[in-house]
């Protein structure tokens, strides 16, 4: 009895310490409202980014609307995507762009309302980009150096949630892409009503790789597609919004689906699933050793099956394609425990069975840190060979969950052998935040890491401001910088 | 707290303890230390081979809500003041009072005894590395 009393005591204790200690912390809200998507002032302050002994940054580029990602020519040349399609529902012009030596840019192509461009490699010649898909489907598309556009593939299942993503061009001569799931867990719900796809779009729906069959899970939620406001839909995973399943069911598999990395030949044809089961795939690179890598987004804390507390992922993708979890695992870990449930409900399998027992991560990255692309170190004049660079983009909380400190917006470097992740570069101050945030001239949001050709320098394309306001994301047009991160004392 | 009169003074030691920890908390009101660490702001952390086997154990259970010891989808843990013995009650049980704890507890096969005794060093070791001031960047 007494004994209980203590326990109880001492939880309280610990609990009121926690609470009494909230000046460290506040749940962070909505700022930066409200929402438009207006240019805004932006400083470089180089100084005001923190890197490990020896290492330098500085802007490269600057003013750029939503960069995406970069490459480089056989020349040496660097390259830009400007996204063409921003969260918060903007579209502008994608474009692909040289930066010149002074700075400047040079537009080389420029794509349709289709955005987002999100990714981008240059192979014997060409350029390969990723276009999401917001309106017509994602693509990947091949750019002569003249600006001549073909689709290699198109009608790619993506421009939910998430989008057609990364394409890299392996040792083996073949492109890999990822393709992002439409929703966050699998069902079609009222968030993404808000997102603005389901409005447009209200057939869309996930797309298994593989036959699945389902456990009959069903969400009652609000029908925003009908005028009467007391309408109610019943929504399954795997169907449209308004859809009920039932147990047993199975869902056909086909390809191109969702949540997967697929590889095809650079001049188009043959599509192969390389992996299924992740959900947004974003960035993906090889290593030197040739495995292939990719970041995975993880669950929010939205929609009608939220999901509290999932990392993100690095992958290390093994051959002969293996099942990565999604919708019903989080960092090879089963989503039906109490360590992942809401105070709406606990997450259940909505799958009858799993295909494989996922795998285990290479890493695990902060909760809604956002890990985009990454590239691995090469050159010892850099330092840290064959660990992998990660830009996180950093949260869009609170829309996706309630976090206690801003996640993210650094570079952070991998140790894909034990997991270990470390700051690369971060902004400095007394807590971790975008620029505009502290006030100051250093990050905002790295969407993109890749090393130089030599590998002697580290490139990071920086989106741009992006304030989460009451009305959503605010992403501001021309903020977007390139940065340039070299190591000073080589040789 | 009338039922302790007479008796139980190891209870009331773990007792005082806790409402000095209390008075604690309340004191670090007024002066919260940053919890920043990481390399960038203040130089590698020195590791032995235990503190290193617990930053593993961090890596794969505690980073990805406390990065790098710092707030994130939890509180930061560098700037605060926990015993050994606290450390391990929050990381075996959890807060259930309210029910706002939301962070998981990890059981002895999720986290062994010993990955649990290198985490509590790789934590602690983490926390002192502020005084090591800010050494690297500038
Ligand atoms: C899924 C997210 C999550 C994970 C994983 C997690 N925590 Fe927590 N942690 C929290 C939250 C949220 C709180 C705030 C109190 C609560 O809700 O329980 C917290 C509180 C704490 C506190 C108390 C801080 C204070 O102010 O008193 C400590 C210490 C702590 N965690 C350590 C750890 C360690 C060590 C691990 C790894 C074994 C870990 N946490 C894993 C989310 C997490």
């Amino acid at each position: 009895m007494k004994k209980n009393y203590l326990k109880a005591y001492t939880c309280l204790v610990l609990l009121a310490g926690s609470l009494l200690l909230s000046s460290c912390w506040k749940l962070r809200g909505h700022y930066g409202g409200p929402k438009s998507f207006e240019p805004v002032p932006r400083s470089i302050q180089p100084a005001d980014i923190a890197l490990p002994a020896g290492y330098k940054i500085e802007a490269i580029a600057q003013g750029l609307n939503y960069p995406t990602a970069i490459t480089f020519d056989d020349s040496g040349n660097i390259y830009v995507t400007e996204a063409g399609y921003a969260y918060g529902e903007i579209w502008t012009q994608a474009r692909l762009l040289r930066i010149e030596p002074d700075g400047k840019t040079t537009q080389v192509a420029e794509g349709g309302k289709n955005g987002p461009w999100s990714g981008l490699s240059f192979y014997q010649g060409n350029f390969y980009v990723s276009e999401g898909g917001t309106l017509e489907k994602g693509r990947i598309l091949r750019i002569t150096p003249n600006g001549a556009i073909t689709p290699v593939i198109q009608d790619l299942p993506t421009g939910g949630d998430h989008f057609t993503t990364g394409p890299v061009i392996g040792p083996d001569g073949n492109i890999y892409f990822g393709l992002g799931t439409y929703t966050n867990s699998g069902v079609v719900g009222l968030d993404n009503y808000r997102y603005g796809w389901l409005k447009r779009n209200p057939q869309l729906h996930d797309i298994p790789c593989r036959d699945i069959t389902l456990a009959g899970q069903n969400f009652i939620t609000d029908n925003p597609l009908t005028p009467d406001p007391k309408d109610k839909a019943t929504t399954g995973a795997y169907v449209p919004f308004g859809t009920p399943t039932t147990s047993g069911q199975v869902i056909k598999g086909s390809l191109p689906c969702s949540g997967a990395i697929l590889r095809m030949p650079v001049t188009g044809g043959n599509l192969e699933l390389v992996a299924w089961g992740l959900r947004n795939p974003f960035g993906l690179a090889f290593a030197p050793n040739n495995t292939l890598y990719v970041t995975d987004n993880a669950y929010d804390v939205r929609g009608s099956r939220p999901i509290y507390g999932a990392g993100d992922v690095l992958w290390a993708i093994n051959q002969g394609p293996t099942w990565y979890g999604w919708p019903d695992y989080s960092e090879g870990k089963p989503l039906n425990t109490s360590d992942y449930e809401t105070n709406k409900q606990d997450p259940r399998f909505v799958l009858a069975n799993h295909p494989n027992k996922p795998p285990k991560p290479a890493a695990i990255l902060g909760v809604h840190s956002s890990a985009n692309s990454l590239d691995f170190s090469r050159n010892t004049a850099f330092g840290h060979v064959g660990e992998a660079f990660i830009a996180e983009f950093g949260d869009q909380a609170p829309e996706v969950g309630r976090i206690y400190g801003p996640v993210g917006y650094k570079v952070v470097r991998v140790n894909t052998s034990n997991g270990v992740v470390e700051d690369f570069a971060v902004n400095k101050g007394r807590t971790n935040g975008p620029a505009s945030m502290h006030k100051s001239g250093g990050l905002e949001r790295p969407i993109a890491a890749r090393f130089d050709p030599k590998g002697e320098a580290l490139y990071v394309v920086d989106f741009g401001v992006m304030p989460i306001t009451e009305q959503g994301e605010a992403p501001k047009q021309k903020t977007g910088v390139v940065w340039k991160i070299t190591k000073e004392a080589t040789r | 707290m009338e039922n302790h009169k007479g008796g139980y003074p190891m209870k009331k030691t773990v007792f005082n303890l806790a409402n000095g920890l209390l008075l604690g908390s309340l004191i670090l009101l007024t002066n919260c230390g940053s919890a920043r660490r990481s390399e960038p702001l203040h130089g590698p952390l020195t590791m032995n081979e235990q503190v290193k086997r617990g930053q593993v154990v961090f890596m794969e259970n505690c980073h990805k809500c406390h990065p790098g010891g710092e707030a994130g989808a939890g509180p930061s843990i560098n700037n605060v003041p926990l015993t050994s013995w606290m450390l391990k009650a929050r990381v075996r049980s959890r807060a259930f009072f309210f029910g706002i704890g939301r962070m998981p507890s990890f059981k002895k096969h999720e986290i062994s005894r010993e990955e649990l005794n290198d985490l509590v060093r790789y934590i602690k070791v983490l926390k002192k590395h502020d005084e090591d001031a800010a050494t690297a960047a500038r």
